[in-house]
């Protein structure tokens, strides 16, 4: 069961702009509600397992442009947003982390998110687990996972697994990976992301599903939108008519078409993100993976700071090297023995995201605070010691004019060299751009998504959460969604 | 194609990159990795003129804008030496053009030809010299 392509004119009692975390749960409470439930989005449908995960074909099918988008600043921020059938959920790892308590206390409290109890968020972060299949890797974890927990295990910083939402068939063996065996990793392990679950079920329930239809504006007056203006994969306009309308499309797309759409109001300016610094390591033996990365991360110094792995295929193991190139270049011949790691921070700073007339893509921008920047510096030089720890035979930071470290000695050389401006400094990880809550003058949206101001328009997406959340956003995102569209569906679907 | 109102005030949307960022491509290519086929690099120049194409549009509007600065720079003896020059300032905006060119083409190099030598020698594991331990 998949989507079809969208035509010029369509119409539902719901449409769902956008098939990620946030659409497609919001589309499967809706349709088994019994509701008219129309999903669009932008990209295309790609089934799990045609394209080699985090390659550049990947980034051309299923990334929006490419994977080569970037926030504004001193330094710019890369970050990557899905753009295809299931989102973001498609090109991530799949780690999977429910929020954290005290923090949907303080969210509650510092938002005045009303009739909304964190107990109950978790419950339905439960359920969520139970339907993605959230767990634990069966068997042994891959060399670059064992890093992160060999060199935290050594200096005694608290770590651990991150389960995801897989499915491993029953017996763990041997799996190949880019010619390398690999012990105990299950084969034929598959991602749960939207595609495999909850847009299936939606479609079931008989939501309708469109792509390659990007929606250019809403169009709204007095706080009602009647229809979309969209633009089909071809080139050509379309419209769709409905009744009550989620757009579901991410922390950059969500604000930017509520701004094309004249809406105002609270919309795209607290962008959060949690930015990151990486460094690649040299190890005597071979341990690269070029297509998953590792499920352990390093928690000691969390929310504020966390170490985890990235993707590490050959072209991103020499992206990684690129900030030196003349002095690292010469490590790109060993990739089979490097794997590249990351240092995260819960950041301060805020960015924006700024529609203008006629423009079809946003501008965005990102301001890190010096609290920021040095936490990014402290974050590099420990994530450079768990490497030392872990055995690294060297550690190449990617920065300008970093230097190598091959031992303890390097590292204050390092963090003195070290500038986040001349840093590669990058996010996944993008929220808090229509926040929700009744606190006026903080939030774009009330306690249950809907836009201030308007009467049949929501967001349910990450722009939602009203910070930065310290951990991977999505069990948020979808616990949140699937709580606010059961409130509109108890509500009587808000039938004006 | 594009959507019908949107981006018609950036009328560098419709201005193909290859011819704008190929000439800057092809010297800083062939600076870093000078022992890159001819072949590769310009399929390597291909992707990098295919990625800028779908940029989002303020961001290909001030890449083109750049690789408009550059493509003349280049186009002047001594321009190269200049542009050089111009690449090690630390001009926030003006060093992103750079980076991004490299690193499209080096993703696009090891990913597709892994054991490519640092100069950009096409290679077999076994030719390539060992990093010191």
């Amino acid at each position: 069961m998949t989507a079809q392509p969208a035509t010029a004119k369509l119409d539902a009692d719901v449409l769902v702009i956008g098939s990620g975390a946030g659409g497609a749960t919001t589309a499967t409470v809706l349709a088994e509600a019994g509701f008219d439930v129309l999903v669009v989005e932008e990209g295309d449908w790609v089934e799990e397992g045609s394209v080699v995960p985090f390659s550049l074909e990947q980034m051309d099918r299923q990334y929006r442009a490419g994977g080569v988008t970037v926030a504004l600043g001193l330094p710019s921020i890369a970050y990557t947003e899905g753009r295809c059938a299931g989102g973001g959920t498609e090109v991530n790892s799949g780690l999977y982390w429910r929020p954290p308590a005290d923090l949907l206390q303080r969210w509650r409290e510092q938002f005045q998110i009303a009739d909304f109890d964190p107990d109950e968020l978790l419950a339905i972060a439960d359920e969520v687990e139970r339907d993605i299949n959230v767990r634990t890797v069966p068997g042994a974890y891959t060399q670059p996972s064992e890093v992160l927990r060999r060199g935290a295990d050594a200096l005694g910083w608290r770590n651990g697994e991150i389960p995801r939402w897989m499915t491993y068939p029953d017996t763990s063996s041997e799996l190949k990976f880019g010619g390398a065996s690999l012990q105990g990793q299950p084969a034929g392990g598959q991602r749960q992301s939207m595609t495999r679950t909850y847009l299936p079920r939606a479609m079931r329930a008989g939501a309708r599903m469109a792509v390659g239809c990007r929606v250019d504006r809403l169009v709204e007056r007095g706080g009602r939108a009647s229809s979309a203006e969209t633009t089909l994969a071809d080139g050509s306009p379309g419209t769709i008519t409905f009744r009550h309308v989620f757009v579901c499309g991410g922390a950059i797309q969500t604000p930017a078409l509520l701004q094309r759409s004249g809406i105002r109001g609270h919309i795209g300016r607290t962008l959060a993100v949690h930015p990151t610094v990486k460094l690649a390591a040299r190890f005597a033996d071979a341990l690269n993976v070029p297509d998953d990365v590792p499920v352990h991360q390093v928690k000691e110094f969390a929310p504020h700071l966390s170490f985890g792995g990235s993707a590490s295929n050959p072209g991103l193991v020499a992206l990684s090297l690129l900030d030196q190139w003349p002095t690292f270049k010469q490590a790109v011949t060993r990739w089979q023995h490097i794997s590249v790691y990351y240092a995260a921070i819960t950041s301060q700073g805020l960015g924006r995201v700024r529609s203008f007339p006629r423009m079809r893509d946003p501008i965005v921008t990102y301001g890190l605070t010096r609290r920021d920047r040095e936490l990014l510096r402290s974050g590099l030089g420990r994530l450079a010691l768990l490497m030392l720890e872990a055995g690294a035979v060297e550690v190449y930071p990617s920065f300008k004019g970093a230097p190598s470290v091959r031992n303890r000695r390097d590292l204050a050389a390092m963090q003195q060299a070290f500038a986040a401006t001349r840093a590669s400094v990058m996010t996944v990880h993008l929220c808090s751009t229509v926040p929700m809550g009744e606190l006026e003058g903080r939030t774009g949206a009330d306690s249950f998504g809907r836009v201030h101001g308007c009467t049949n328009i929501y967001v349910n997406d990450a722009s939602l959460l009203p910070t930065a959340p310290g951990v991977n956003p999505q069990a948020s995102v979808m616990a949140f969604a699937i709580r606010n569209a059961r409130r509109f569906v108890t509500s009587g679907g808000r039938r004006a | 194609m594009l959507s019908r109102s949107y981006d018609s005030l950036l009328l560098m949307r419709q201005v193909p990159a290859l011819p704008v960022v190929g000439s800057f491509a092809e010297r800083l290519l062939a600076a870093d990795l000078p022992d890159l086929a001819p072949a590769r690099r310009r399929e390597v120049i291909g992707f990098i003129a295919h990625r800028v194409d779908h940029l989002p549009s303020f961001t290909r509007f001030g890449v083109l804008l750049l690789g408009s600065v550059f493509r003349g720079l280049l186009a002047v003896p001594g321009g190269w030496a200049v542009a050089r020059i111009v690449m090690k300032l630390p001009l926030p905006l003006v060093a992103e053009y750079p980076r991004l060119v490299r690193s499209l083409g080096f993703a696009y190099v090891w990913e597709h030809w892994p054991t490519t030598t640092p100069t950009g020698a096409a290679t077999t594991d076994a030719a390539i010299p060992e990093v010191a331990a």
